[in-house]
C-alpha cells in the first residue's frame, strides 16, 4: 500500500493484508496490456453493464459526469484486454433521478437487456428505491451515491458501494483535523432536513471525540433565499462555522456571509458537495478565500500529484483545475465521479476473482467483492487506497481538506482511512442471496 | 410481497431518507444574485408604458405597423407532398432509431429530436419563416398518394376540442409521465400517435382534421401566424408577404371560442411546466424543494395543476374580454376569436425563455448525435455557461428581453386588433384595458418565474 498509509497498515488484520496483496495482484494484472486478450476468452461475448444514470431531473448536472468517467474507464478496460477476457459494454438507462423509474431501470437491465449486472446510480432516493428490485431480481447493484443507506443496513446483500465512501465516513473523518487547526467551539449552519440533520448528528458525535463541542446548531428552513436574520444567531465565540448548505441558495449565503463578517469572522468549514461543478473565482465567492473545504478527492492537481491521478485526468478529459480539457470553463463534478470509475475497476476485479462467465455467477461475484479488503492505490484507484468492509457493503478511504488560496483549492491535509471508520451496523454476509 | 415491500421502500425512499448534498449551484443560484427585481420592474413598466402609448397613438398608426406589403407573386411546384414523404421517412428511421437504438436519451436520434429539434427549436423557426409542420409532417404526403379525402364530416360543432384535448394529452406526457425522454416508451408514443392521427385522417381527411384535430398542426400553425413573412396559395398562384411580426394574426381569420382555449392551453402548459420547478410551487404541494422526491413523487398534484394552470388562465382571460366588452360603450361585437390571438406572441416568448437552456445544452448533444452518424470526431458537450456569472446574466437578459417583447406585441395587435373593429382609438383602449392590464401581470409573473429559485 501507498506510504502515505503507513500508519494505517500497522493497524490492518492479516486477512485484511493478504487480500490486499491478491487484489494488487489481480487489478495490477489486468490493467497491463497484453497479459490478457480477447482471443483467450472462452466466450468473446461482452460482458453487459447496466449503467443507471442520471440523464434527467435533478442529477443530470451530475450524470453527464459520472457518464464521461464511466465512458473512459470503460474505454480503459477494454483496450487493456477486458475482464476475463471479454470486452464490457456499458448499456446506459436514463433514471431520470426518479426512485420508481429507477426500479424500472434496474428491471430492464435484468430482464430485458440481459445485463449481467447493474452499476452507477447517485442519489441517495433513487438507489433506495432502486435496491429492492436489484435484491428480487439478484441482479448485482454497484452504487456511486456515498449515501450512507447501504452501510446502515436498509438494502440487501445484492447491493454495495466499494467505490466511494459515505457522507458519514466524510462527516466524522473531518473532526480531528478541523478540532487541531480551526478550533473545537463549533457553529453549524444546516439545511432543516434529514440531509443536515445527518451532518448535525455525525459531525456533532465527532467533534466531541476530539474534545470540541457544537455550541450553536442553526437549523434553515429549506425553502429560504436569504440568510441574513440568521447569521446573528452565531455566537460570539465561535471559533469554526461549520456549513453544509445546498440548493440554488448556496451562492446567495456565501454572499450574504461575506457581507455580515466583512474581515472579522471566524474559521470557515463546508462541503464542496454544495460548490461542485462551480468555478470557485465565480464573482460572488471572494469570501470563500482563506476557508476550508472537504473533497472526496481535490479538484486541483497539486504538487503532490501522483501518476495515477495524471493518468486519471487524461483518459476523462480533465485538466489540472478539474475543468474539461475542451472547455477550461466546465469544471467538472471531481469530488465525486471517480467513484465511478473505481466501481468499474472493482467490478473487473471481483468478476476477474469470481471467474466470472454470466448470469449464474453473479453470488460468486458478489461473495468476490465482499471477501476483498483493500484496494491499492493504481490506476484503477487514482483516489487513494481504500478499505472495503464485505460485511457492511462500503468502502472506506482517504478524504481531504483544501483551503480556497487565489482562487484555487489548495490541499492542505489528507486523513487516515481510519477516521472514516465506525463500527458495523450491518452484516450482509449473513443474509441469504 | 414483494410490490409491497417495493412500494414500502419508494415510500420511505421519498418521505424520510436525505439525498447527498448534491443540489449544486447551478444558473438558479446565480440568477438569485443578479438584480432580476429591477428587470421584473422595468420590463413590467415598459409593457404598462406600451398601453399608454397604444392608447394615445393615432388609430392609423397601430394599423399601419401592421400592414403588409406584397414582396412576390407567381408560381411554385407543390413541394409540400415531397417533403411530407421526406418527413415520414425521417419519422420512421427516428422511430426505429428509438427502438433498437442506445437507451441513453440524450444519444438516441429520437428522443433529441422530438424534443429539442421539434418541440423547442421548430416552433422557435416557424415563428421566423413560416409554417415549416405544413412541409414536413409526415401524413400529409401519404394521405394524398393514397388519394384519402376522408368520408366523415368532422362536426362543426367540437370546433377545436380535438386537437385541444390532445395536446392537453401531449402536455402531461412532456410535463408529468415518468420518463418522456425514455427512447423505447418514446418510439412507442409516437408510432402511436402517427398511427391514430393517419387513422383520423383517413376518416375525416387531413384538410378537416389538421384545421381543428391534429394538435401540432394546429398549435404550429397558430405560431407562425407571428412570422414577418407569409407565403400563401391564392388562385392557384403564390403570394409572399412581408410584414411587421404578428401582421397575420390581424389580417388572418379569427378563430372560435374553443380556438382560443388551445392558445390559451398552449400558453398555460409552458407556464405550468416554469412554475411546477419554483419552491412556492414545491411548497405548496408539500415537497421539500432542496430533497426534490423526482416525476413519479408529485405525478398527481402536477396533473392537477397543469390543468389548474389552464382554467386559471381561461377564466382571467375570458373575464377581461367580457370586462372589455362591458366597458366598450359604441360595440359589443364579440371580439375572443381576435383576442385570443393576441395572446400568441406571449406563447411564443414564454417558449423561447422557457426552453433556451434546454436548447443551448440539448442542442449540443443533437449535434454530437449528428457527428456521430456521420463518423465524424463528436464535440464534447459544455454546461459552463450555467455555472458562470456572465453567461448566466447574458442567457436572462434573452429570456426577460424575449418575455417583455413579447409582451409588448401582444399589447399592440390586442390595440389594433380592436381598432379594426371600432375605428376609434378611445373604444378601443376602454374594450382592451382589462386584458392590457392581465397582460401587464402576465409580465411581471413572466420575469418572476425566469428568477424564481428551483428545485426541480
Amino acid at each position: 500500500m501507498a506510504s502515505a498509509d503507513g500508519n494505517d497498515m500497522t493497524k490492518l488484520d492479516r486477512r485484511t493484508v493478504l487480500g490486499g496483496a491478491a487484489l494488487l495482484a489481480a487489478s495490477g494484472s489486468g490493467l497491463l496490456p497484453g497479459l490478457s486478450g480477447y482471443a483467450q476468452a472462452q466466450s468473446s461475448a461482452p460482458i453487459k453493464i447496466g449503467f443507471q444514470v442520471h440523464r434527467t431531473g435533478i442529477g443530470a448536472a451530475y450524470g453527464r459526469w459520472y457518464d464521461r468517467t464511466t465512458k473512459a474507464a470503460a474505454k480503459l478496460i477494454n483496450d487493456t484486454g477486458g475482464i476475463n477476457g471479454r470486452p464490457i459494454e456499458i448499456v446506459a438507462e436514463d433514471d431520470g433521478t426518479d426512485p420508481k423509474r429507477g426500479a424500472e431501470v434496474i428491471e430492464k437491465f435484468a430482464t430485458k437487456h440481459e445485463c449481467d449486472v447493474a452499476f452507477g446510480t447517485l442519489f441517495s432516493h433513487v438507489v433506495i428505491g432502486s435496491a429492492p428490485r436489484a435484491g428480487e431480481l439478484k441482479l448485482p447493484y454497484f452504487v456511486v451515491s456515498e449515501g450512507h443507506h447501504v452501510a446502515s443496513g436498509m438494502l440487501n446483500r445484492y447491493t454495495l458501494q466499494p467505490g466511494i465512501t459515505d457522507v458519514k465516513s466524510q462527516v466524522q473523518s473531518m473532526a480531528p483535523w478541523v478540532a487541531d487547526n480551526l478550533g473545537k467551539k463549533v457553529t453549524m449552519i444546516y439545511p432543516d432536513f434529514a440531509f443536515g440533520h445527518d451532518h448535525r448528528d455525525y459531525f456533532s458525535e465527532a467533534i466531541e471525540r476530539q474534545g470540541g463541542n457544537v455550541i450553536s446548531k442553526i437549523a434553515i428552513p429549506p425553502r429560504e433565499t436569504s440568510f441574513f436574520k440568521y447569521l446573528p444567531k452565531i455566537p460570539k465565540e465561535t471559533e469554526v462555522l461549520y456549513h453544509v448548505m445546498v440548493g440554488p441558495g448556496v451562492l446567495t449565503f456565501v454572499k450574504e456571509m461575506g457581507e455580515y463578517f466583512g474581515d472579522k469572522r471566524p474559521e470557515i468549514f463546508g462541503f464542496i458537495d454544495s460548490l461542485e461543478a462551480v468555478d470557485i473565482t465565480s464573482p460572488g465567492l471572494e469570501f470563500l478565500e482563506g476557508s476550508h473545504f472537504w473533497e472526496g478527492y481535490p479538484r486541483y492537481a497539486g504538487p503532490d500529484q501522483t501518476e495515477h491521478d495524471k493518468f486519471y485526468r487524461a483518459a476523462v478529459g480533465v485538466d489540472n483545475n478539474g475543468a474539461s480539457l475542451s472547455d477550461p470553463k466546465d469544471v467538472s463534478t471531481y469530488a465525486h465521479m471517480f467513484g465511478c470509475w473505481e466501481t468499474l475497476h472493482i467490478l473487473k476485479a471481483g468478476m476477474e476473482a469470481a471467474d466470472y462467465k454470466g448470469p449464474k455467477d453473479r453470488q460468486a461475484l458478489i461473495e468476490a467483492v465482499e471477501n476483498m479488503d483493500v484496494f491499492p492505490e493504481s490506476r484503477a484507484h487514482p483516489q487513494g487506497s481504500k478499505l472495503f468492509n464485505g460485511r457492511t457493503h462500503q468502502a472506506f478511504a482517504h478524504q481531504h481538506i483544501s483551503k480556497v488560496e487565489g482562487g484555487k483549492l489548495v490541499p492542505v491535509h489528507k486523513t487516515s482511512i481510519f477516521d472514516t471508520y465506525y463500527e458495523d451496523e450491518v452484516d450482509y454476509t449473513k443474509m441469504s442471496f | 410481497m414483494g410490490a409491497f415491500l417495493r412500494g414500502c421502500a419508494l415510500f420511505v425512499s421519498i418521505l424520510a431518507f436525505p439525498a447527498p448534498a448534491l443540489a449544486h449551484a447551478s444558473d438558479s443560484g446565480i440568477k438569485l444574485l443578479l438584480p432580476t427585481g429591477y428587470y421584473l420592474v422595468g420590463g413590467t413598466l415598459a409593457v404598462a408604458a406600451t398601453v399608454l402609448i397604444a392608447a394615445s397613438m393615432p388609430a392609423r398608426w397601430a394599423t399601419a405597423l401592421f400592414r403588409s406589403h406584397t414582396l412576390w407573386s407567381g408560381t411554385l411546384p407543390r413541394i409540400e407532398i415531397v417533403t411530407s414523404l421526406l418527413g415520414a421517412v425521417v419519422l420512421a428511421a427516428l422511430i426505429y432509431a428509438g427502438f433498437i437504438g442506445t437507451h441513453d436519451p440524450l444519444e438516441n436520434p429520437l428522443p433529441l429530436t422530438v424534443w429539442t429539434f421539434w418541440w423547442v427549436a421548430l416552433p422557435l423557426l416557424c415563428a421566423v419563416s413560416g409554417n415549416l409542420w405544413a412541409l414536413i409532417n409526415p401524413w400529409l404526403g401519404i394521405l394524398t398518394l393514397l388519394d384519402a379525402k376522408g368520408f366523415l364530416p368532422l362536426p362543426k360543432h367540437i370546433g377545436y376540442m380535438p386537437a385541444t384535448l390532445l395536446f392537453l394529452a401531449f402536455a402531461w406526457f412532456e410535463l408529468v409521465s415518468l420518463s418522456p425522454e425514455d427512447p423505447e416508451g418514446l418510439a412507442w408514443t409516437v408510432s402511436a400517435y402517427a398511427l391514430f392521427t393517419f387513422i383520423a385522417a383517413v376518416l375525416f381527411g387531413w384538410e378537416a382534421w389538421s384545421e381543428r384535430g391534429e394538435c401540432f398542426s394546429v398549435f404550429f400553425r397558430f405560431i407562425s401566424r407571428l412570422a414577418p413573412l407569409q407565403i400563401s396559395r391564392e388562385n392557384g398562384g403564390v403570394i409572399v408577404r412581408i410584414g411587421f411580426p404578428g401582421f397575420q394574426v390581424l389580417h388572418g381569420t379569427a378563430i372560435t371560442v374553443s380556438g382560443a382555449l388551445f392558445i390559451l392551453l398552449a400558453l398555460a402548459t409552458v407556464s405550468f411546466d416554469g412554475l411546477s420547478k419554483t419552491f412556492p410551487w414545491l411548497g405548496l404541494i408539500g415537497v421539500n424543494p432542496l430533497q426534490f422526491p423526482g416525476r413519479s413523487g408529485v405525478a398527481l398534484p402536477n396533473t392537477f395543476g397543469l390543468v389548474w394552470a389552464w382554467a386559471v388562465l381561461a377564466s382571467a382571460f375570458f373575464a377581461c374580454v367580457i370586462a372589455g366588452r362591458w366597458l366598450g360603450r359604441e360595440s359589443d361585437a364579440p371580439m375572443v376569436g381576435r383576442l385570443a390571438l393576441t395572446i400568441l406572441p406571449i406563447s411564443l416568448a414564454y417558449h423561447a425563455s422557457h426552453y433556451l437552456t434546454v436548447l443551448l445544452v440539448n442542442g449540443q448533444y443533437l449535434r454530437a448525435t449528428m457527428q456521430r452518424m456521420v463518423g465524424l470526431d463528436e464535440t464534447q458537450v459544455t454546461t459552463s455557461f450555467l455555472n458562470t456569472h456572465e453567461d448566466v446574466e447574458r442567457i436572462w437578459q434573452a429570456q426577460s428581453g424575449a418575455i417583455v417583447i413579447g409582451h409588448i406585441l401582444a399589447i399592440l395587435l390586442a390595440h389594433a386588433s380592436i381598432l379594426a373593429i371600432t375605428q376609434s382609438t378611445g373604444e378601443a383602449t376602454r374594450r382592451g384595458a382589462p386584458l392590457a392590464i392581465l397582460m401587464v401581470g402576465y409580465t411581471a409573473f413572466g420575469l418572476w418565474l425566469l428568477a424564481a429559485p428551483t428545485g426541480a
